[in-house]
């Protein structure tokens, strides 16, 4: 018998802890927040960082949570076109150098 | 500038508004997820309705949007449907379309000020989204019909013939073509999303009708444009210090989650599956956008319409945004159920 794919709860846990670590800083820190991360030059940086930064931990989790709660892709196939034009052959003359 | 009045253009923040950027954002996500694009265009309106000013709302949606596309594009990779190359190139041409789009606006602007300025988006939104949603809605009816394998389009097949220099192969996406019919493809992305806001409604299309790719393919490949282009205008806007982060956090939250389910919903149902939902948002909000049109005919003097009536109008208008929204998630989960069952049957047959 197949054995069934391990879930990866402690991932999950981690991640969901980091997740919800985040969003907590985000409630306590708003007011330096929103002091800083909008003052434009330099500072563009901060917001940028951030959502990439929750994209990673957030994104991890809620990828995981899909998995943990055994919502997962169910086919990986190759996605192709059926058909493809051929390449045309060049049937334009040639300069032939006969020694 | 005085940081007491950069703070001021933020709006406080209550549990129900949290809560209702919380939902849009999941559902736009999987929205965003399964057809590649489509998912935010209610959030701008959704935040502006919450007291956000406009550009600060166009901001925020816009720094939510990059990451959530790279999430998505990320996970639709790893199920082999991104063709990176063909993204990277549909960006950069999108990117001089978004430049075009935004002289255009700015010309409009000059001429007919912001009243003949928002008709004008109102009817390209209503031209566009009717011919390029309806070709989409009945091809994906005709493929529904003969429940076969999805075929590549005559026109594309016929272009992809054409050798005109220079050619470039796409292998993920399968598919070899002129520089020159791509070009065309990728301008007309760009120039719609300055226009609208949603470049992958004429994106997604276009690499499917024009260039040939599957919709597997160029509604994943979509989420690399929407990546690369976001980054960018996200950049700008953060420049001039727009982004409210509490916002894009808090869409981030529900998209991030919604985005993977979309993803993980393409795997599931059949491909034809894509146009349907991409075709059915597109009519519906095309409808949308022709209830707000009377409020801009009123204010160019064009049309006669009280003010109760266009407080009416507009209100239905967003209406059918969010319905347009709504039904798309409705389908999406519901196939993504149908589909799931023969599935799992058939795993614990063969385990």
């Amino acid at each position: 018998m197949q054995a069934r794919k391990k879930k990866p709860v402690g991932k999950l846990l981690a991640y969901g802890l980091g997740s919800v670590g985040l969003y907590t800083a985000v409630y306590l820190l708003q007011d330096l927040m929103m002091a800083n991360f909008a003052r434009g030059g330099v500072y563009t940086v901060l917001p940028i960082a951030t959502v990439f930064l929750f994209s990673w931990v957030h994104g991890t989790f809620a990828g995981t949570l899909w998995e943990v709660l055994g919502i997962d892709a169910v086919k990986k196939a190759p996605a192709q076109t059926a058909a493809q034009a051929p390449a045309r052959k060049d049937t334009r003359p040639r300069a032939a150098v006969s020694a | 500038m005085d940081m007491i009045n950069e703070a001021a253009r933020f709006i406080t923040l209550d549990p129900a508004g949290i809560g209702f950027l919380f939902i849009v954002g999941f559902i736009g996500g999987l929205v965003s997820g399964f057809i590649g694009s489509g998912g935010a265009f209610v959030l701008t309106p959704g935040m502006m309705s919450l007291g956000v000013p406009g550009t600060v709302a166009v901001a925020s949606n816009m720094c939510h949007k990059f990451p959530k596309a790279l999430v998505g594009s990320i996970k639709r990779y790893r199920y082999g449907q991104v063709d990176i190359k063909l993204g990277l190139y549909m960006a950069a041409f999108a990117g001089v379309g978004v430049q075009v789009g935004i002289k255009i606006q700015n010309h409009i602007l000059s001429l007919w000020g912001q009243a003949g300025s928002d008709l004008y988006v109102s009817l390209s939104f209503v031209a566009v989204l009717v011919v390029v949603g309806g070709i989409v809605m009945a091809d994906a009816l005709k493929s529904a019909k003969s429940c076969g394998a999805e075929q590549t389009c005559s026109i594309a097949l016929r272009l992809q013939k054409i050798e005109l220099w220079p050619m470039v192969s796409f292998q993920r996406a399968n598919l070899r073509i002129s520089l020159w019919f791509l070009m065309p493809v990728g301008l007309a992305t760009g120039l719609l999303a300055a226009t609208i806001a949603v470049g992958g409604f004429v994106g997604v299309p276009g690499m499917i009708y024009i260039l040939g790719a599957t919709s597997l393919v160029a509604s994943a490949t979509e989420l690399v444009i929407a990546f690369v282009m976001g980054l960018a205008g996200s950049v700008n806007w953060a420049l001039q210090g727009m982004v409210d982060i509490r916002l894009t956090l808090i869409i981030l939250a529900g998209s991030l989650l919604g985005v993977q389910l979309g993803a993980i919903g393409t795997t599931f149902v059949r491909e034809h599956m894509i146009k349907i939902v991409m075709g059915t948002i597109m009519l519906i909000v095309a409808l949308s956008r022709g209830f707000a049109m009377p409020k801009y005919l009123a204010k160019l003097g064009l049309m006669e319409v009280s003010d109760a009536t266009v407080a009416l109008l507009d209100k239905i208008s967003f209406a059918f945004m969010v319905i347009s929204l709504l039904v798309g998630a409705v389908i999406i989960l519901g196939s993504m159920f149908k589909a799931r069952r023969p599935a799992a049957q058939a795993q614990e047959q063969g385990a």
